[in-house]
């Protein structure tokens, strides 16, 4: 009963909870809160405090002293650690709401992996109703994706979109408010930092940091190659001497570096347009496939789909908010007529 | 969700610079079938963008993704020309800022804290509810508690006694005194134990069969018995004990004297405050309270009272009531 009445002061959210960021549309708002999924725990004996959530937390990866623990809660697009996931939620909620008088209880929507497990969809919604939402619904990626990126998914018209996350790549052929086909690969932004660092170990004998290695990618990381090749210098341990080392990286090499995980996402775009039925294949072939999701950012990699699949390829806009924005307008549908969109257990 | 333009906007080519992609295509020294294969597009799709020709192009989305891929590959900005195509449909995109988590509170976590002032705000409310109606009305409670309130009854010859509530008591406990005195003389009927057993509750007795059965009885022998056997359970008569039947006709026109005609509320209170009746009368019982004024009265529903006569004079109470409750003090001041 407290929850309806705190549910009175609350707004409706769709939850982006992604590997990597989360995000919160507010409804008859719009993106309100893009945070690492980060948190931060202080342990004191063996009493357990948060001590930071969101880019505080992040900030800490990997330099944090011995009571403190950085946590990244979800792992491959599902809840790893289920009370540290609650307790991230629980800040972000309270944080999108401008009251703190009474404990938020919003209607809540949030989006998960197409191909995860009833095991995993309990957990995510067992999680947000811990967090304090009062009610729960599950939407999957690629449907959220395609919304959020404005495809017309209530025609009878075949659009296929490509979501790559920092833990899952979801690729999915949707048509009449449907997925027809839908794959999940566990590829994604933390398997393109994962390559970076092994790259480095292997070739400079170095060993870089995930958040270093983040780094690199977002700022000469490419897909495809270009004529035009960016540098950076970085600093990393050198394992043969054991003392931190300068130096410098080019995109060509980041590119070697990431072919293995590029790969296994354009296999999956070949092997979903394999299967796909040959009138929802046409419309894709003559519209083209849309990329979301933080991945789209890395460069030229609309460039590598479209030249390895042969079809024109669009980065949607905003391609990071996507997820949750499609997720937005779902929840805005929720009271007319979107349950088909959404997704049980 | 599609956007498509309208043949008016396809007129006002200028406001999207198609001509400034030609130019740039022109100056790397690509053709339009070039960059149609380069972009994986037909080559309609792409004179229909240099043409800002949007009706030949699929939903906004996609036209938006093909003139940022044309951008790009002529080496101009893509997002600028994104802008005036968004401008050249009429479709302005609002981002909102987005927040940062800056603030961690305190390990206490927030639920508890906010439960906790909820229910300390719940209590102040409902104390100074209580405060409140304690204060209006507290007074009629403390005289509904007070171990000793006064009430006045009427006896069967028209005196009006006044007694504590415990010694409401004693006229019952005299009942089998009062019988046996009765047996012992063995000359009172049964009409006078009716009258004399009913005297001490003497709630509903009307006042005029009340005095017939007084006059009736005059006759009798015994009455002198019955007499002092009502006068003992009646420790304190506010009113003169030798009293004659035909007094008391009169006494009815004497001090307050109300009747009732459903269930009422009555307190009385004399000048110096003393409560001489605080109590519930039921319909077609009646109050006589032989008592000179002035007397403070509350009549808890005015619609209930069917006859108010203060020493024979009627007092209309219209005057004095408000929302069926009547405050008011006898004699009414002329």
């Amino acid at each position: 009963m407290f929850k309806k009445i705190r549910g009175l002061f609350s707004s409706d959210l769709s939850i982006d909870l992604g590997t990597a960021n989360t995000l919160i549309y507010v409804r008859d708002k719009d993106i309100v809160l893009n945070e690492p999924s980060v948190v931060a725990i202080r342990h004191n004996g063996n009493h357990k405090a948060v001590a930071a959530v969101g880019a505080d937390a992040k900030r800490m990866l990997g330099k944090t002293p011995g009571n403190i623990t950085a946590i990244r809660p979800m792992k491959d697009g599902v809840i790893a650690d289920f009370h540290v996931t609650e307790k991230m939620l629980q800040y972000f909620i309270s944080k999108v709401h401008d009251s703190n008088f009474l404990t938020p209880s919003p209607r809540v929507l949030v989006c998960v992996p197409c191909k995860s497990t009833q095991v995993e969809r309990r957990a995510i919604k067992e999680s947000a109703l811990g967090a304090g939402a009062r009610e729960v619904y599950l939407i999957e990626e690629p449907m959220a994706a395609a919304i959020g990126a404005g495809l017309p998914v209530d025609e009878a018209r075949g659009s296929m979109v490509v979501d790559i996350g920092g833990g899952t790549t979801e690729i999915a052929v949707i048509s009449l408010n449907g997925i027809v086909y839908a794959e999940s690969v566990r590829v994604g932004g933390d398997r393109f930092d994962e390559a970076i660092v092994t790259y480095v170990r292997r070739n400079y004998g170095s060993l870089i940091g995930d958040a270093t290695a983040e780094r690199i990618k977002q700022e000469i990381g490419t897909a495809y190659p270009s004529s035009e090749v960016l540098e950076i210098d970085v600093r990393g341990r050198n394992l043969a001497e054991g003392i931190p080392r300068r130096f410098t990286l080019n995109s060509n090499e980041i590119l070697e570096a990431l072919q293995e995980p590029l790969s296994s996402i354009v296999q999956a775009v070949k092997s979903a347009l394999e299967q796909c039925p040959p009138e929802l294949a046409a419309d894709i072939a003559e519209f083209g496939i849309v990329i979301t999701g933080g991945g789209a950012l890395l460069r030229n990699i609309d460039r590598l789909i479209s030249e390895e699949s042969g079809l024109p390829v669009i980065v949607a806009e905003d391609p990071l908010t996507c997820v949750a924005r499609g997720g937005g307008k779902a929840l805005e549908m929720l009271d007319k007529h979107a349950f088909e969109l959404l997704s049980y257990e | 969700m599609t956007q498509e333009p309208t043949s008016e906007l396809d007129s006002q080519i200028s406001g999207f610079p198609g001509k400034s992609l030609v130019r740039a295509r022109e100056q790397l020294g690509m053709s339009s079938a070039q960059v149609a294969s380069e972009l994986r597009l037909s080559v309609q799709q792409v004179d229909a963008i240099e043409a800002a020709d949007f009706s030949k192009l699929p939903n906004v989305v996609f036209t938006r993704g093909y003139i940022r891929a044309y951008a790009r590959l002529v080496k101009l900005d893509g997002d600028e020309l994104v802008r005036q195509y968004d401008q050249h449909v009429g479709g302005e995109r609002q981002t909102a800022p987005i927040r940062t988590v800056t603030r961690i509170r305190p390990s206490g976590s927030s639920g508890p804290v906010t439960f906790g002032s909820l229910l300390l705000l719940v209590l102040v409310v409902v104390g100074a509810t209580f405060w409140w109606w304690q204060t209006q009305y507290g007074h009629d409670v403390s005289a509904e508690v007070s171990p000793e309130p006064m009430v006045a009854v009427d006896t069967a010859d028209g005196e009006t006694l006044v007694f504590n509530s415990a010694e409401m008591e004693q006229p019952q406990v005299s009942e089998p005194l009062l019988a046996e005195s009765v047996q012992a003389t063995g000359v009172a009927s049964a009409a006078q134990v009716a009258v004399t057993g009913e005297a001490p509750v003497g709630l509903t007795e009307g006042a005029a069969t009340a005095v017939d059965e007084a006059q009736a009885t005059e006759a009798e022998p015994a009455v002198t018995q019955a007499a002092t056997a009502e006068q003992t359970p009646q420790p304190e008569q506010t009113t003169q004990p030798e009293q004659g039947p035909s007094e008391s006709v009169i006494a009815t026109s004497e001090g307050l004297y109300l009747r009732f005609s459903d269930d009422c509320w009555v307190t009385i209170k004399d000048a110096s405050g003393k409560t001489l009746f605080n109590n519930l009368r039921k319909a077609g019982q009646e109050l006589h309270l032989k008592q000179n004024g002035p007397l403070n009265v509350l009549l808890g529903r005015v619609s209930a009272i069917s006859e108010f006569t203060f020493d024979g004079a009627t007092v209309d109470l219209a005057p004095f009531s408000n929302k069926n409750v009547a405050r008011l003090r006898v004699p009414v001041a002329q």
